[in-house]
Order: C-alpha cells, then sequence, then structure tokens
C-alpha cells in the first residue's frame, strides 16, 4: 500500500518561500499576506465548503474547485500547490492559490475574497503574481477565471495576453498569460505592501480563523434587503 | 457620417455644436450648418478609467475643449500630458465601438 | 401651492442588494410608509419614481403595477421619470396633488433595482442621461462629467484630495449609524488617501476622483405619505411640513455651461425653495445633500447658499458638516455611504429629513432638529430639486 501511494504522489519541488507582509486596507484594518502551511488546510476547507452555497458572482464554482484544490494539497493529489491567505488579526479573509507547471511557468487557480468592498481579491491576487513572477522567478503565469467581472477586471488591468494554445488546467476556455514584461509594466499600480512585517503581527496571524458558516456567507452574499 | 457639425445662429452669430430649435443666446430659430474643425482650446478634462463593456482600454481622456469661433464640445483626447489651456486641433474618429457599430466623434490631438 | 402640504408617514427598505425584484421593493418602502402614517385605503393617487425599470429590469407602467400590489386600484397612478432625481420629481408632483386640493391623500414611492446588471452596465445606463450625441458616444460616464467638474473647481478654490476623502470619512462614518445605509462600514484617511497601499485601496474611476469619492450603485426603495394639515393632524405624528419646493434645470450637455462650474440648477432651485418656505440658508439645522460624489457634497453646499463659495471645503475641514456640528450634512451616510438607487434617492433624502425634524433618526439624530432641507441632482445637474421641510409642532 505505502509503494503505492509513492507512486500517487507527486515529486515535490521544494521552492523559495513567499514572505508575509502587510497591507492597510481602505478601513484602516491591516491585513496580513502570508503563506499557508499544509497543515492549516482544514481550516479554509472549512470556509470553502460554506461558500460552495453561493450563487453570487460565482463564488459556488470558485469555492467547490478551490476545496478540491486545496485537499488535493492536503493529501498529495497536486504538485506544487501553494495557497497565500489574507489575515485581519488571525481572521480569514480571502485567499489565492495556484501551482507551478514548471520552473519557468506558473499556474493561478483560484482568488476567494471573504469580505467584500475593500479590494482585499484584487490585493490576493496581486501578491500571487508577485509570488510566480517575484519569488518563483516564473516567465509567465496562466490564468482563466470563472467569475466574468474578475477576468475582466484582471484582463484590463494588467493587460493580459492571449494564449490560445495553451490548455489550462482549469478547464477548456481561453487561456491568458501574465509575462514578466506585464508585471513590472503594473506592479506599481497593483502590487502593494510592507516588508518585513512585524513579529506582532506574524504572531496575530499565526493561527488562521474564520468565521462561522452562515456569518461568512452573509459576509460574502451581502445581507439582503 | 464623415464629419461632426455645429450650428449658428443666423441672427446673433452664436455657434454651438449641440443642436437646439432657439438659440440658447438670442431666441434665434435660423441656423447654419457646418462641420466643426480647426484649433480648440482645453478647458477641462478626465482620465476616465471606468468604463463601460464597450471599451477594453484600461482608460480613455475625455475634456471639454472651446474653439477659436467660442463653440465648445466635449471630445477623445489624444495627448500624453493635457493640460488646461492647452492648445489642440480637432479630428473626427472613432471613438466607441457601440453594438459592433463604429460610432465616430471630434478626437483632438 | 393652494394649501399647506404634510409628511404623514416615511418608510425606506435597507439600501443595498434586494433579495426581491423592483416591485417587491416598491411594495416594501410603500408598506412602511402607509403603515407609519396610518393611512392606505384613504390614499387618494400614487406617485411611483424610477429611473431605470425599462433598461434595467425589462419592465415599465410602473405605477399600475405598485397599485394593482397594493391592491389600491382604482386610485390614479402613474410613474415620473426625471434621471436620478426622478424621487425628488415624484415628491414634488405628489405635494402639488395635495398642494392643489385635488387630492388629501397622496402616497409618493421612489424605486430602483439596479444590481440586476453588471457594475459596467449600470454605469452605462445611469450615462443614457447624457446628450446622445455630443457626451454618450465618447464613453461619457457619469464620473467622467464630475471628474471634470472636479478638476476645475479643486483647481479653483484650493480643494485637495484629502477635502474630498473626508467627504467619504464623514459620509461613511454617518453611514455606520444608518441600519438603511448600503456601506456600514468606516474608512480611513490613511488606508484610501495616504498610505502607498491607497493606490490598490481606491483606484482612479475619473481623475482626479477615485473609488471612494464616488457612491456604489443600490437597489432601495424609500416612499413618503402627503397629505392636507386636517389629515397630518388626525395621526398624532408630529407635524412635519414641505414648506418650499424649487426646481431648475440647466443645459443637457455640461459643455454648453457658459461656466462648467456653475451649478445653476443648483443655485436656482435652492432659491426657490428657500423663498416659498420664507426662509435662509442660515436657518437650516440639517440637510441631505446629493453627493454622487464627493466634489458635489462641496460644490452644492455652497451653491444651495449655506457657505460662500470656495469655503465648503473648510466649513467641511473645521467639522461643521459632521454629526454635532453647525450644519450636520448627509446625516444618513448620503449617496455614498447610505447608497443610490437613482429613483429612490429623492425620496430617501426627504424620508431622513423626517425622521431627522420628528427626532426618530436614531444614533444619527441631529438635535433640536426643525428645518430641514435636500438637494436632489439629476442629470449631471440638468435637473435639479430642492425641498424645505419644517417641523411645526
Amino acid at each position: 500500500m505505502a509503494q503505492l501511494e509513492e507512486v500517487l504522489r507527486p515529486q515535490v519541488w521544494e521552492f523559495p518561500p513567499y514572505p508575509a507582509k502587510s497591507i492597510m486596507l481602505a478601513s484602516g484594518e491591516t491585513m496580513v499576506i502570508r503563506q499557508a502551511k499544509r497543515e492549516e488546510v482544514p481550516v479554509m476547507l472549512k470556509a470553502a465548503a460554506a461558500l460552495t452555497h453561493v450563487e453570487r458572482d460565482f463564488y459556488d464554482i470558485v469555492a467547490a474547485r478551490a476545496y478540491a484544490e486545496l485537499l488535493g494539497w492536503l493529501r498529495y493529489r497536486v504538485r506544487d500547490e501553494y495557497c497565500l491567505v489574507g489575515l485581519i488579526d488571525g481572521m480569514l479573509v480571502g485567499l489565492v492559490n495556484g501551482r507551478s507547471l514548471s520552473k519557468k511557468v506558473g499556474v493561478s487557480y483560484h482568488t476567494i475574497a471573504m469580505r467584500r468592498g475593500l479590494r482585499i481579491g484584487a490585493h490576493l491576487f496581486a501578491s500571487k503574481m508577485e509570488y510566480h513572477v517575484e519569488y518563483l522567478g516564473q516567465q509567465e503565469v496562466y490564468i482563466v477565471a470563472e467569475s466574468p467581472i474578475g477576468f475582466r477586471r484582471w484582463m484590463i488591468e494588467y493587460g493580459l495576453e492571449k494564449r490560445p494554445q495553451v490548455h489550462h488546467e482549469l478547464g477548456g476556455v481561453m487561456s491568458w498569460s501574465l509575462t514578466r514584461d506585464l508585471y513590472f509594466a503594473a506592479k506599481d499600480r497593483l502590487v502593494v505592501g510592507e516588508r518585513p512585517v512585524s513579529d506582532e503581527l506574524l504572531e496575530k496571524s499565526a493561527t488562521i480563523t474564520v468565521l462561522e458558516d452562515d456569518a461568512l456567507i452573509q459576509q460574502v452574499a451581502g445581507k439582503l434587503k | 457620417m464623415t464629419e461632426i457639425s455645429a450650428y449658428t445662429c443666423k441672427d446673433c452669430g452664436k455657434r454651438t455644436h449641440v443642436r437646439h430649435s432657439h438659440c440658447p443666446a438670442c431666441k434665434g430659430t435660423s441656423f447654419d450648418e457646418a462641420p466643426l474643425s480647426g484649433k480648440a482650446r482645453l478647458l477641462t478634462f478626465t482620465r476616465v478609467h471606468a468604463l463601460s463593456l464597450d471599451y477594453e482600454d484600461r482608460h480613455i481622456t475625455l475634456g471639454i475643449v472651446e474653439f477659436e469661433d467660442g463653440c465648445r464640445a466635449l471630445g477623445r483626447l489624444y495627448v500624453d500630458d493635457p493640460r488646461i489651456g492647452m492648445e489642440l486641433t480637432a479630428e473626427i474618429g472613432i471613438v466607441r465601438v457601440h453594438e459592433l457599430e463604429e460610432v465616430k466623434g471630434l478626437c483632438f490631438k | 401651492m393652494l394649501r399647506d402640504v404634510y409628511i404623514a408617514g416615511c418608510g425606506m427598505t435597507g439600501f443595498g442588494r434586494a433579495a426581491g425584484d423592483l416591485l417587491d421593493i416598491l411594495e416594501e418602502a410603500a408598506l412602511a410608509a402607509t403603515e407609519d402614517a396610518g393611512l392606505f385605503s384613504e390614499i387618494e393617487s400614487v406617485f411611483v419614481a424610477n429611473m431605470g425599470a425599462g433598461i434595467l429590469n425589462h419592465m415599465s407602467g410602473l405605477g399600475s403595477a405598485l397599485v394593482d400590489r397594493l391592491c389600491l386600484y382604482p386610485t390614479p397612478a402613474e410613474l415620473v421619470e426625471n434621471g436620478p432625481a426622478s424621487g425628488g420629481s415624484a415628491a414634488k408632483i405628489g405635494a402639488y396633488a395635495v398642494g392643489s386640493g385635488a387630492v388629501d391623500v397622496a402616497l409618493v414611492v421612489g424605486g430602483e433595482k439596479m444590481r440586476a446588471v453588471t457594475g459596467w452596465e449600470a454605469t452605462d445606463f445611469v450615462a443614457t442621461l447624457s446628450h446622445p450625441q455630443a457626451e454618450y458616444i465618447y464613453g461619457v460616464t457619469l464620473p467622467a462629467l464630475a471628474g471634470m467638474f472636479a478638476r476645475l473647481y479643486m483647481e479653483k478654490y484650493g480643494i485637495t484630495p484629502e477635502h474630498l476623502a473626508r467627504v467619504a470619512l464623514k459620509n461613511h462614518e454617518n453611514g455606520t449609524k444608518n441600519p438603511y445605509a448600503h456601506i456600514q462600514q468606516a474608512v480611513s484617511l490613511d488606508g484610501i488617501l495616504n498610505r502607498p497601499e491607497a493606490v490598490v485601496n481606491n483606484p482612479w474611476v475619473a481623475e482626479p476622483l477615485r473609488m471612494f469619492d464616488c457612491c456604489p450603485v443600490s437597489d432601495g426603495g424609500a416612499a413618503l405619505v402627503l397629505c392636507s394639515k386636517e389629515v397630518a393632524e388626525k395621526t398624532g405624528k408630529p407635524l412635519v411640513k414641505i414648506s418650499g419646493i424649487g426646481q431648475a434645470t440647466d443645459t443637457h450637455a455640461v459643455h454648453e455651461r457658459e461656466d462648467p462650474i456653475e451649478l445653476k440648477a443648483v443655485q436656482l432651485a435652492a432659491k426657490k425653495a428657500f423663498e416659498e418656505a420664507g426662509i435662509k440658508p442660515s436657518d437650516v439645522d440639517v440637510a441631505e445633500l446629493h453627493d454622487a460624489f464627493t466634489i458635489l457634497e462641496i460644490a452644492e453646499s455652497e451653491q444651495v447658499g449655506f457657505f460662500e463659495r470656495g469655503t465648503g471645503h473648510i466649513a467641511l475641514e473645521k467639522g461643521e458638516t459632521s454629526l454635532g456640528g453647525k450644519l450636520p450634512i448627509n446625516p444618513s451616510g448620503g449617496l455614498k455611504a447610505r447608497g443610490h438607487p437613482v429613483g429612490a434617492t429623492g425620496v430617501a433624502q426627504l424620508v431622513e429629513i423626517a425622521w431627522q425634524l420628528r427626532g426618530d433618526a436614531g444614533e444619527r439624530q441631529v438635535k433640536n432638529a426643525r428645518t430641514g432641507f435636500t438637494c436632489n441632482f439629476g442629470g449631471f445637474g440638468n435637473n435639479v430639486l430642492c425641498f424645505v421641510l419644517e417641523r411645526e409642532n
């Protein structure tokens, strides 16, 4: 059995870590973005599971797929996956994930903002691109999206290039690419944050907490009035 | 349409880009129609980032200008560093693709 | 008007994203107002304010639709459309119906369901009020018109991005005290302006305006029951009188205005409302201005006559327009935080002022407010309605 498991488990590339950074949001709250550890996946699965029933803005599809991706990472079924989390005082307010296709090419998976109106998704997506280009040193990142709103925003803000020949592993739609050049052209406008993060803030962000399911759903779907 | 018109009041000479039944200055009711072109001075401008779905640009620049004869108009600016008071020249170009139709309008360079 | 008109009942839905459709929104607001007034079968005329149901919701004939929902037929009803001043217009027409003696009780309901479409489509929908050949075809949006206005206004009077941000700060803060507000989240000057993160937190919309200078896209409804003095006295509620109404129009295309920063329709509408009420701007205790863009709150506060030209931003800076200041402006959070369902806004402004004058405004109550003012700005200032409300007893 152990032998069979060895066959199924992907080889792991010990990639460079994403150094934590802090971002002050419009509300004045400080969000820490740091790399999630594999053992933290269960708490993220809980949050993702809650959101799989939110139809608004394609949260259901995004959360369901992110759930599968994160579970795949936890149980050694996806290769070279990572996850970055956004935390305010340890509370999970968003996550992004992706993986390395090769040393030169990254693949963007999903972006989930768990609080709205504070551009948390924009900060997390930018951090993901920062990780691939600046820390993993990749030449480009393949991108597709389920949510037309999010996608149009990325496409226009970053000026993504089409990659019709690339079959992105999330599906058969047109793939887009963020190249190093596009990233550095957009960096000043879109990538922010302070490093290093103080020990005090890191400590506050050491343990990930998530809202109860109902509260999280309401925070994301908006209080229907 | 390859020209953008302006209307000159036959009574007082006031020229407007917008067509009215009555002259905004003297309430006159007859006008000469002629193409709007030539040099204009920039009165104000904005770089617009939140655009309609008709645009895939990250932003466009729009401005209000005043032609030498006092006629005012709004148009698309093709200037890297717009400044209030700068002199511009009007051209006709495609300013929008709306429901697959190219729309022509005033462009200032 | 031949006789005085009173507000007997007020109602609102929570602004933001509505669970139901446009008719549900109108119904909820109407029932809240009629319940507040204790008047329902007495209603003799219904005026519905809405700007975009035809474009946004594929609906028309909203007056008839609402009387059917309320089973108020055969009560006369109509739809009033006047862009983002639709609410003010419907309230004016309702007030004239009562003031003329044609009816004793009128129901005015404003509502909009904008979040049925994407933000891009909502912005484009509002832009359809611009001049079709001279503005719309260029990709003009309301933020674009406001951006061009702001550039000139700021340059002329030394208004800085910080002044604009302070309008947002104040109105977001007020919004946290308004359970009906779309946005109940305070913002910080560091987060939206001073820190490097602000470039992402608060991106450009139409320079020099940023995201937090612009109102959100909202669903929501608001309603008023208007009536004669005899009817109002029977309700047992504090008497809130509509003592002045002013309306004025201006050029459709903004560039046709001699001086693009003169909001002549605002000036004239306010002047007429104050004259009709027989009061001065300095008599006002609380005001709701049309801050679809932060710059507009500053400009309107001057052009309706509260502050000398070029000093609105100074009054703001000194806290005079904050809750607790000399003249609180937009205690509801304004369009900036309460939200801006375009057809509902003019009615919502009147509801807020009526609540303030009755002493029903909860945490955001302006102390001893007896005289209130609203400014509902349609188009980009091409059709404006102002109201003066006074508490009588």
